[in-house]
């Protein structure tokens, strides 16, 4: 996993979330992507889903609870997608 | 007589067979009446007429539901556990949550009774079964609802009658949506309760989520906002085969229903249109198919074009009068919107009064508005004007973090899908001429600030290069000139900046700008690139504007922590 993917990862949360006002640098690497980091809400969560499909070929896994925690920042994402892209 | 609170499965099915499935294992009919008991005699001891109930499982909601009607007690369903709900039910609260006086019934499981037990014990003084639902009222403040419990398993029986006699027995009943909903109680709960059909007691919040399904046949309740994601997930698999899938809530497109029905082996997709108060009032098979009326059910418009309707699910024979728009021609019913100030978010009703009472009881809000906008998605917008402390705020935190903390001060009243999602600070709010504020006005504010639609065509870890057309951004050229449209500088300067921010870990905020040279008119017709490279050792941004004429702009900008920045905050 390398500083590069973080910062992809952080241009696409924007891109995708279409956050605006919001930096790459305004996103903490180990803060909470929902709630009280971040303030991601669900809707966020399925759009995330579907735009990490699209760049890396990822498929969630059908187990909540394993994707609630490659959810919970962006260091946690950018270990997944690293160990799991197909593209 | 058949005592009308009880489902009929819970006197008929077989002890072993399964009722619920609670992380893939099967939950009992006999463990299902034993807990009834349990849950019974717990809610006896709180001796109240009122309770109010919010449990994230739909089987121990469920248990606590039926138990509390056997008990004659009425159930108040909390939309979410937030403080402020906390708030405004003071009546004992039940299931798992922070606030409950009662998380579960163990501390009454007695193994030495008989099942039976749980509907032969008699129901205390109260007599009032039934559910108190909440709805956004257009004043802001939530309406309190009373619906009858058997009014409730009527409408389950219904359910049944009109979509489920095809079902084979071992259909199984998954959601994306919550039980305690106006859609998921009926279809999520009260059907599958009613015909004896087994319930997946987790709520799936991902499309992913229904692959760990089994490959039994299944009726799904979904929405949407989920749909709308299913339908872009190629790669999409599920053994489950899927018989039924209902929708509601918003408008389902016909090319996301065609996209699920293949993504889903091709079940019968079905939109409800419904509310709160009359059930489910009308359906319609997607894509392609008409709106066709429930049995029984009349519809009319009144004369501000909302739809009213009578219905055997409504309390009495009179018209039901529905906030919602609706035309009436040749193809049959079609819903056009809403008239009131309460929106839908993803299918979600949110009142904006209430968003706005929310926002006006922090000291740094003088004034608030609030407006829906859909764009990529739903969300809710906010224009508001700062007190005194909150200039000082937002002076202290720049924007993006001020934005953050207001999103956090908010979080305690108003659920996470109506917190405003976009901020304008404005010295005064738009109020036009006649001294009205429009919806219009506000989400004006919101538009002429939007990216256009730059598409990334290279891009390495120094260098992006986008590519627009002007055309697709006519809004940037408004009032710039009327006879001669030409794109500002500080318009090219704001998007490069701003797509600079988004593509480099530049630190701090934007300071300086060197070297500005405008050397071309960027006129609608153009066809322009523009390339952003970053120097992380000066951290700078250069830009330029080019097209087939060549160069038309360029100039350096140069980023610093907040201690040395200008105030960029807008």
């Amino acid at each position: 996993m390398t500083p590069e993917l973080i910062d992809e990862l952080k241009t696409l949360i924007i891109e995708t979330l279409n956050l605006e006002d919001v930096a790459v640098a305004d996103i903490e690497t180990d803060a909470p992507l929902f709630n009280d980091g971040l303030g991601l809400d669900s809707i966020d969560a399925l759009e995330l889903g579907v735009a990490l499909h699209k760049r890396y070929g990822l498929t969630l896994s059908p187990e909540a609870e394993e994707t609630r925690q490659h959810f919970a920042s962006v260091r946690h994402l950018a270990d997944y997608v690293a160990a799991s892209r197909s593209r | 007589m058949a005592n009308p609170l009880i489902p009929p499965p819970l006197l008929s099915a077989p002890a072993e067979a399964a009722a619920f499935y609670r992380n893939a294992i099967p939950v009992s009919y006999a463990a299902f009446r034993a807990d009834l008991l349990a849950a019974r005699r717990a809610l006896m001891r709180l001796n109240a007429p009122e309770i109010v109930l919010f449990d994230p499982d739909t089987y121990a909601f469920a248990v606590w539901l039926i138990a509390c009607w056997l008990n004659g007690q009425t159930a108040l369903l909390a939309a979410d556990d937030l403080p402020a709900t906390r708030a405004f039910l003071p009546q004992p609260w039940v299931g798992r949550s922070p606030h409950s006086a009662l998380p579960d019934w163990s501390g009454c499981a007695d193994g030495t009774l008989a099942e039976a037990d749980a509907f032969s014990v008699p129901a205390p003084q109260f007599d009032r079964p039934g559910i108190v639902a909440f709805t956004s009222g257009s004043s802001g403040a939530p309406t309190r609802f009373f619906k009858a419990a058997a009014l409730l398993l009527r409408e389950g029986a219904t359910l049944q009658e009109g979509f489920g006699s095809h079902l084979p027995s071992d259909t199984c009943f998954v959601g994306t949506v919550p039980h305690q909903h106006m859609f998921g109680l009926p279809f999520r709960l009260m059907w599958p309760l009613c015909a004896g059909f087994p319930i997946i007691s987790e709520q799936f919040r991902y499309p992913e989520e229904l692959g760990r399904l089994s490959a039994d046949p299944h009726v799904l309740i979904s929405s949407p906002a989920t749909l709308k994601r299913l339908a872009q997930l190629d790669t999409f698999s599920s053994p489950a085969t899927f018989i039924e899938v209902f929708s509601a809530g918003s408008p389902l497109h016909d090319s996301v229903a065609a996209d699920c029905a293949i993504r889903l082996g091709e079940p019968r997709i079905i939109e409800i249109y419904g509310s709160t108060e009359a059930g489910n009032v009308m359906h319609r098979v997607a894509p392609n198919g008409a709106w066709r009326e429930q049995p029984g059910v009349a519809l009319a418009l009144d004369e501000q074009g909302c739809l009213k309707l009578r219905s055997p699910l409504l309390p009495d024979d009179g018209w039901f009068q529905t906030q919602d728009t609706a035309v009436n021609d040749a193809n049959g019913w079609r819903l056009t919107g809403r008239i009131d100030r309460v929106a839908k978010i993803e299918g979600r009703r949110v009142a904006l009064d209430a968003i706005e009472a929310a926002l006006l009881a922090l000291p740094e809000i003088a004034e608030a508005r609030t407006a829906p906008l859909s764009r990529e998605r739903d969300e809710i917008v906010a224009a508001v004007v700062l007190s005194e402390a909150g200039r000082e705020q937002l002076q202290a935190l720049g924007k993006t973090r001020f934005d953050r903390w207001l999103r956090q001060r908010l979080s305690t009243s108003v659920e996470p899908l109506a917190l405003p999602r976009r901020w304008r600070y404005l010295s005064a709010l738009p109020y036009n001429a006649m001294g009205k504020l429009t919806a219009a006005a506000i989400v004006e504010l919101f538009e002429r600030h939007a990216l256009p639609p730059f598409a990334v065509t290279s891009r390495s870890a120094r260098e992006v290069v986008f590519a627009a057309r002007l055309r697709d951004c006519i809004r940037a050229f408004d009032g710039h000139f009327p006879q001669l449209p030409i794109l500002a500088g500080v318009i090219q300067v704001d998007w490069a900046l701003r797509l600079a921010q988004r593509y480099f870990p530049v630190e701090g905020h934007f300071s300086d700008l060197r070297q500005l040279r405008f050397q071309r008119i960027l006129r609608p017709d153009d066809e322009v690139t523009l390339t952003l490279r970053f120097l992380p050792e000066k951290n700078e941004v250069r830009f330029s504007y080019a097209s087939a004429q060549g160069i038309h702009s360029q100039g350096n900008a140069s980023f610093a922590h907040p201690a040395v920045a200008s105030d960029t905050a807008s």
